[in-house]
Order: structure tokens, then sequence, then C-alpha cells
């Protein structure tokens, strides 16, 4: 017995003195990792981009990307956020979305769904929190994590489960930039009360299927959404001041109808 | 380890019953991938299977399921942590990149000890590991 408990004490002290000894080394610098990380995310943000391009083509009329552009450097100027860079889409989809690589996608159907440029600001606003928070490489290592563990096991289980999990994430996820974005417009002195009344849209024009499936959407519930945005906006009767002016917001809407 | 030298003790049968379990628990550790828990179960239920076999099948049973099930809460933390970093809010650390690392070393030593344990036991050998060992004469009730 008394061989057994000193056996025992000699291996928990193997054990424990291997790791303690490994811990000591600066792995993240060994490995090289941030930099790995960095250059891993840039490529899958430019990958990503060019089959985006390849399937719907990228608008470069200037008179509809740089005003979009003056809303997008005011926003990450206020918010010290750096290197993003904006592409828009010829999609009549309304849908935005934020790329690894510090990008972010508008489709034209979103700026021609828009009533004003505070809709659009807090839509970049949104997608800006998304690559703030990481959103964006966090998805696609969990997807490509999924993706190894189960690859070997029953196909349909595996993707049912990827796309249960992955949805489950992108609420949290969605959420979280949601409350960010109403930060980011708060600091660039720009109404958030417009952001909401989009969200407010959007989720008028959701179908009765919408709540029975809430579940395994990737957004939350419009009226969810609506309203935990509400009880977050802080004050409404700032002097809030326009972006760019309103005739070259209207004049970049025509431009995406031709 | 500890090998004493059974060559007459142990009949032919015994010795690849014996050496099986170690045989098992590879193949369980490869086909479980990345699950931890696949070779624990695989060395269980060969235990169970050989519950009223000879002392010495018992025995060798008994110690690769004791040494899998040690392995198993290794294995099982590095597991969850991964985990978490992949589906939760962790990121990857140097504890993180540590801990990997020792995982590795861990189980690449019990592999080359099992695989050692395996042929040494197949040709009548006894191998008492380290600690383990002690541990299954201890709960057996007899000693070697």
């Amino acid at each position: 017995m008394k061989k057994l408990f000193i056996e025992f004490t000699v291996l928990v002290f193997l054990f424990f003195g291997l790791y303690f000894c490994l811990n000591k080394f600066d792995w993240i610098s060994i490995t090289n990792y941030k930099y790995y990380h960095e250059k891993a995310e840039e490529k899958l943000g430019e990958l990503t981009l060019e089959y985006l391009i390849d399937t719907n083509s990228e608008i470069e009329t200037e008179a509809i990307v740089q005003p979009l552009d003056s809303l997008v450097n005011h926003l990450t100027q206020k918010n010290n956020i750096k290197n993003v860079k904006l592409h828009v889409i010829d999609d009549a989809n309304v849908n935005a979305f934020a790329l690894p690589g510090n990008h972010i996608i508008l489709n034209s159907g979103l700026l021609l769904d828009a009533k004003n440029q505070n809709e659009i600001l807090g839509v970049i606003a949104h997608e800006l929190a998304h690559l703030y928070h990481n959103h964006t490489t966090q998805k696609l290592s969990t997807e490509l994590g999924l993706t190894i563990l189960i690859a070997n096991n029953n196909e349909l289980a595996a993707n049912a489960i990827k796309k249960i999990t992955s949805t489950s994430f992108d609420r949290k996820n969605e959420k979280q930039a949601d409350l960010t974005a109403l930060k980011f417009l708060e600091k660039a002195n720009i109404s958030q009360q417009e952001f909401v009344d989009f969200m407010e849209r959007l989720s008028q024009s959701d179908s009765e299927n919408y709540l029975h499936i809430n579940w395994l959407e990737t957004h939350p519930e419009g009226k969810t959404r609506v309203a935990y945005l509400t009880n977050s906006i802080k004050d409404t009767n700032k002097n809030y001041q326009n972006v760019i002016h309103e005739n070259t917001f209207r004049i970049m809407q025509e431009s995406l109808k031709y | 380890m500890n090998t004493n030298h059974y060559f007459t003790k142990f009949s032919e049968h015994e010795n690849e019953k014996a050496s099986n379990v170690y045989v098992m628990s590879l193949i369980g550790i490869v086909a479980g991938l990345p699950l931890p828990i696949v070779n624990l179960i695989c060395t269980l239920v060969f235990y169970f299977s050989n519950r009223k076999s000879t002392y010495f099948i018992r025995w060798n049973c008994t110690q690769a399921l004791i040494s899998q099930f040690f392995l198993f809460i290794i294995n099982n933390t590095g597991f969850w942590w991964t985990l978490s970093i992949l589906f939760g809010d962790n990121t990857i650390t140097n504890d993180y990149i540590a801990y990997l690392i020792f995982l590795f070393a861990i189980n690449v030593f019990e592999f080359i000890a099992t695989i050692y344990t395996a042929i040494k036991v197949r040709k009548g050998h006894f191998v008492s590991w380290f600690f383990f060992g002690q541990l299954t004469s201890l709960i057996l009730n007899k000693k070697i």
C-alpha cells in the first residue's frame, strides 16, 4: 500500500511536472500562431469574396461606392476600427455580411430597400460589430471543427448537427453584434432609431412559418430582436447629423436602379 | 515496467487472450479518434467478457482498463477544452497548446507501452506497469 502511494505520488508529480515545464514556453510565439491566424483569415476572406463576385458581379460605380465609403469611414474612424474594405454586390436580396479579412459586403437589394442613410449605417455598424468580435472566423472554425470531428460518422447526422449548432451559435453572435452596433452608432453620433425601424420593417415581412422554425434560423426572431434593440437605445433626443447629404444618398439609390 | 519470465506458467491461449486486451485498446484509440471514450469502452467490454477467465487474463484486463481510465480523464479534458475553443468563447492560448503537447506525449508513450506490453505478454511475460500494476494487484487482492 505504501509502495502504491509512493508510485502514485511520483506519477502525479511527473504528469504535472511535464505540463508545467511545457507551459513555460511561449508556444504562441514559437508556432507563430498569430501570424498564421491572420494570414489564414485574410486568405479565407479573399476566397469567399472571389466566390461571391463570381456569382454576382461587384458594383464599382463611383456614385454608388463613394457615398458608402464615406459612411463606412465615418463609422470606422469614430470607433477606431482600421482596414475595413467595403464591397457592393449586385444582388436583389436584402442582405449584408462580413467576411474574414475585414471585408463588408452590401447587397444592392439592401441599399435600395433602405429609406435613409441611417438605416444603411445601422447595417454597416452591425457588420462592423461582427468583425470587431471576430465572429466570422469563429463561425468558420466551428464549421470546420465539426466537419473534422464527425466526418467519419453518419453524413446525415453530421449535417444536421452542423446546422443546429451553427444556427444557435449565430443567434448568440447576432444579438451581440446588434448591441455593439448600437454602441458604434452612438459613438459616431448617429441616430440608432432608424436601425431599429429597419429591423422592424424586416420582421414584418417574416412569414408565419418563421415563428415555428425560429430555433433553426440564424438571426433572432424579428420581434425579439426589435424588443431588445428598442430596450437598448440610449438617448433618442440627441442632435444627430447626417454623414452624407440626402441628395447624395438618393442619387446613389437611383444609380443602383440602372 | 517489471517483466517477469513465466514462459511455462501460462498456456498459449492465455498469452494470446491477455495480449489481445492491449491490442483491443490500441484499436479502440485509433478507431475512436477524436472521441476519447471509445478505447475505454472497448477495454471495458473486453474486461467484462473475461471476468470468468484465468487470473493472468483478468489481471492484464484490469491493468489495461485502469490505465485506459486514467488516459480517458486526460484525453477528455483536452477534448472538452478543444470544443470550448471551437464552439464557446475560449481562444487558443499558451496553456492550451502546452496541454495539447502534453496530451500528445502521454498518448504516444502509452501507445508505445501498450505495443511493448502486448508483444511481451504474447510471449508469456508478465508485465507490471509502474503504479498501474500495483493498483491492479491490490484490486484483484493477490500479489505477483
